[in-house]
């Protein structure tokens, strides 16, 4: 069913000054992607947050939208750099200032300060055919994808722009022919370790681009929604689009008609796409271990070890703000509620990083950091022992 | 001179133009203290933007670039106005939250470095003080001229060459796929830009054929099939080969469809064999026949068999232009590539590479053999190999143009029989 409506129908001046400034980001964001046309969100979900990104002028933006903003549809908000009310310890309080000055502005406008980046397990999933305005690229494609809802990867202004109007521009994936898939992908490797789902992630956005993807699973072992979640949040980071298609698995592949595949995905082509995204040997210091990209439920993360050593790697796990977190265990093991290492500032003397995340080894590496990718158990062995651990 | 545009932001502004070629990153690439460009790969690094009416095909890295032209239109330092070819959302959020000037839609053109343009209060246009180049049409010009290649349009008449008559149209593998991907892969984009612009110029009855692109070269070369016995495991390759290039053509004629024009897809290697390392065809009745149904018969390069070596070889569609008109009867041959046509040298090479806009086969003894650019990936000849084919197709009387697929005008030009890229002819 089309819900678009004409741009025109919106009104030109908003109630307030703050609702007019987001018709007229509404309008120009259409006039950019190339449509008369609006369609009425469900939800927004917000990215932004972290005062590292936005800087003195973009915190300054939305402390003026707030002075007269509220949110018409539920939104949500993405990871800050570290949750203002417990900082960690390599953080001063002007830092800290800074961070809960952003949350402040959002939630002046209406936004649930979730901080996390998936917003479809912190409240009630998108219904399917639903549009939405969503930031964050893994939601956009986990939403788009495993729920069959409609969203473009829209920027974190747009998506906000898009709360405080409760429209979007009617283009992208919100249009029902941009969604069909174009090239058939066969995948023989085992897809059951979460982190394999990151590799197949980067492999299809290396390899195949923005060409939404019809995926057929022909391996051994089913993937996990933890799999899922590392899938979507690997896809795009490397160049992929914000939607594929898994006959058996999402709710919209049933509809296309089936492709011939142009490519097979075997598990020696995820070691070889793991191989690219590792810069640790055997044997290196290991400074860091983050795991929690993208975010999980918080209940779903193992207890950190027992007895480690306070000189060990700082050992990081991300997850949603709010719930009821297992009491942090003190020393370098760290639990970042509604934070996101990615976009904060880590502790100086941090060389190298271990995670189970291409997404977030992507986003470290940009930032100079030297990085080792391997699944969530080998993580743990390197908190505990400082090592990248030889291959077992 | 006015320039039409897509108008983002409100306003009016004057400045003198800073035309950029390539796309700017505003968070890290400009010091928003000094409206400088410090991007290290910039090629205008060091200029100043603060005031100036800057034009640039498009922003790129980090959404944070939102933010920085922000920062600097609280500061002072940011541009007059903003006109971009094609924005996108940083760009847009960044001028409407800076309240900086900003159209949209505008073709990038260097000869407009410097001159002083201002955009009235409520236009949709650019006003540009003449360059005295002026060549009257620039608002329906290209989006970004070819890198390196010097224009020439202007020594050559505009006289139709050859008005009238069907048409052969090849477009380039290299056009329609990423050639160099590792895995075969299209370029939607492309495809689609290519599909309407066919459906909107092909006037009378043509026949389109396409290259293999990543689908064909990289696998023909990984396989090892050419100059090899034909055993089994060949066999299988050659097999597997031909069902990737199926898949392409199936979404070429999927595109083509898309855009209105009635497609009928061929196989040539039914339609004829090799001989003589050129492609001989045995009958073109079912073509003609397509034809005069008002199809446009879609075919691509395919292994044919005869070749002396092995039995197979490959039909590629360099092969098969010339070969068709000459057996149809058709007087034009037009070549799409990704490059402005033939050039005096490869220009990743040599950036001082000029186009060469004429090639006459009565002339052609005089065309210096190192003159001729390379593709690394073509396994069937490259330019080398198509100009050499369509020489020999021109002293019978069938006229060829290779020109950019990329370039609107350049297409339209070459497909109503008026000079464009490179012509050759008798």
């Amino acid at each position: 069913m089309d819900r678009s409506l004409p741009l025109l129908s919106l009104p030109g001046t908003g109630e307030t000054p703050a609702h007019t400034r987001s018709l007229r980001l509404i309008a120009a964001l259409c006039r950019v992607a190339r449509t008369d046309r609006v369609v009425p969100v469900a939800s927004a979900h917000v990215a932004g947050v972290s005062y590292w990104n936005l800087g003195e002028a973009g915190l300054g933006y939305l402390e003026e939208l707030a002075a007269t903003g509220r949110v018409r549809v539920p939104t949500t908000l993405n990871p800050c750099a570290f949750w203002p009310e417990a900082p960690p310890p390599w953080v001063n309080e002007a830092d800290a200032r800074l961070q809960r000055r952003v949350l402040v502005a959002y939630e002046a406008m209406g936004v649930v300060p979730t901080c996390s980046c998936a917003p479809y397990l912190t409240g009630p999933a998108p219904l399917f055919g639903t549009h939405l305005a969503w930031a964050e690229s893994s939601a956009v494609t986990f939403a788009n994808s495993l729920l069959g809802a409609r969203t473009e990867r829209e920027g974190g202004p747009g998506a906000l722009a898009a709360a405080l109007c409760g429209y979007a521009p009617y283009a992208g994936l919100h249009v029902e022919e941009h969604r069909r898939p174009r090239v058939g992908v066969r995948v023989t490797a085992d897809l059951s370790p979460p982190w394999r789902m990151g590799l197949l992630g980067a492999w299809l956005g290396r390899a195949l681009g923005a060409t939404v993807p019809l995926l057929t699973l022909d391996g051994p072992g089913e993937p996990t929604r933890v799999g899922w979640q590392a899938l979507c949040a690997a896809l795009v980071t490397y160049g992929g689009p914000v939607l594929f298609h898994v006959p058996g698995h999402t709710p919209e592949a049933a509809a296309f008609p089936t492709l011939p595949h142009q490519a097979i995905v075997t598990d020696d082509a995820l070691d070889a796409e793991a191989a690219r995204l590792c810069d640790l040997a055997p044997g290196d210091p290991v400074d860091l271990v983050f795991t929690g990209c993208p975010h999980g439920t918080a209940d779903a993360w193992p207890t950190p070890a027992e007895g480690a050593s306070p000189d060990g790697p700082w050992t990081l796990r991300a997850c949603p703000a709010g719930g009821s977190l297992p009491s942090p265990d003190g020393g370098r093991h760290l639990w970042l509620p509604g934070g996101c290492p990615a976009v904060s500032p880590l502790p100086p003397e941090v060389r190298s990083i271990a995670t189970d995340s291409a997404k977030a080894a992507f986003y470290l590496r940009s930032r100079g950091y030297r990085v080792g990718i391997a699944d969530t158990e080998t993580c743990a062995r390197s908190s505990e022992t400082g090592r990248w651990p030889h291959a077992s | 001179m006015r320039l039409d545009a897509v108008r983002l932001t409100s306003g009016a502004a004057a400045g003198r133009l800073l035309v950029l070629t390539s796309p700017l990153s505003f968070y890290g690439g400009v010091d928003p203290e000094t409206g400088v460009i410090v991007q290290a790969d910039h090629p205008r690094r060091g200029e100043r933007i603060t005031g100036r009416v800057l034009a640039l095909p498009r922003s790129s890295g980090s959404t944070v670039g939102s933010w920085t032209l922000l920062r600097m239109a609280r500061l002072g330092t940011a541009p007059a106005a903003i006109v971009s070819a094609s924005a996108d959302a940083v760009l847009v959020t960044g001028t409407l939250s800076g309240g900086i000037v900003h159209l949209d839609g505008l073709p990038i053109d260097p000869a407009l470095d410097g001159v002083d343009a201002s955009i009235p209060a409520d236009g949709d246009w650019l006003e540009v003080a003449s360059t005295g180049t002026d060549d009257g049409g620039p608002a329906d010009g290209p989006l970004a001229s070819s890198p390196g290649v010097a224009p020439t349009a202007s020594a050559v008449s505009d006289e139709p060459v050859v008005a009238e008559g069907p048409v052969i149209v090849k477009l380039g593998g290299s056009l329609l796929t990423v050639k160099s991907s590792p895995v075969p892969r299209v370029d939607f984009d492309r495809l689609n830009k290519l599909a309407r612009l066919l459906a909107d110029q092909l006037q009378g009855p043509a026949v389109i054929l396409h290259g293999a692109g990543s689908f064909g070269h990289g696998p023909v070369a990984r396989a090892g099939v050419l100059g090899r016995p034909l055993d089994a495991e060949a066999r299988l390759a050659w097999g597997r080969i031909q069902a990737l290039q199926y898949q392409l053509s199936a979404l070429v004629c999927e595109a083509l469809a898309d855009a209105g024009l009635p497609v009928f897809p061929f196989q040539a290697s039914a339609l004829g064999r090799l001989s003589g390392g050129r492609f001989a065809p045995d009958t073109l009745d079912p073509l003609r026949q397509a034809l005069a149904l008002g199809f446009f018969p879609v075919l691509f390069g395919t292994p044919a068999f005869g070749d002396a070596t092995c039995g197979l070889g490959i039909a590629s569609g360099d092969d098969l232009a010339p070969a068709l008109a000459l057996g149809l009867g058709f007087p034009r041959v037009v070549h799409l590539t990704d490059v402005a046509g033939v050039l005096t040298a490869d220009p990743r090479e040599d950036p001082r590479a000029t186009l060469i806009p004429r090639i006459r086969a009565s002339e052609s003894a005089a065309n210096p053999d190192g003159s001729r650019p390379v593709t690394p990936h073509d396994v069937t000849g490259a330019m080398g190999g198509k100009v050499e084919k369509l020489l020999e197709a021109a002293t019978r009387g069938v006229t060829s143009w290779i020109v950019d697929g990329r370039d609107p005008c350049a297409v339209a030009a070459a497909l109503s029989g008026r000079p464009a890229g490179t012509l050759i002819s008798d």
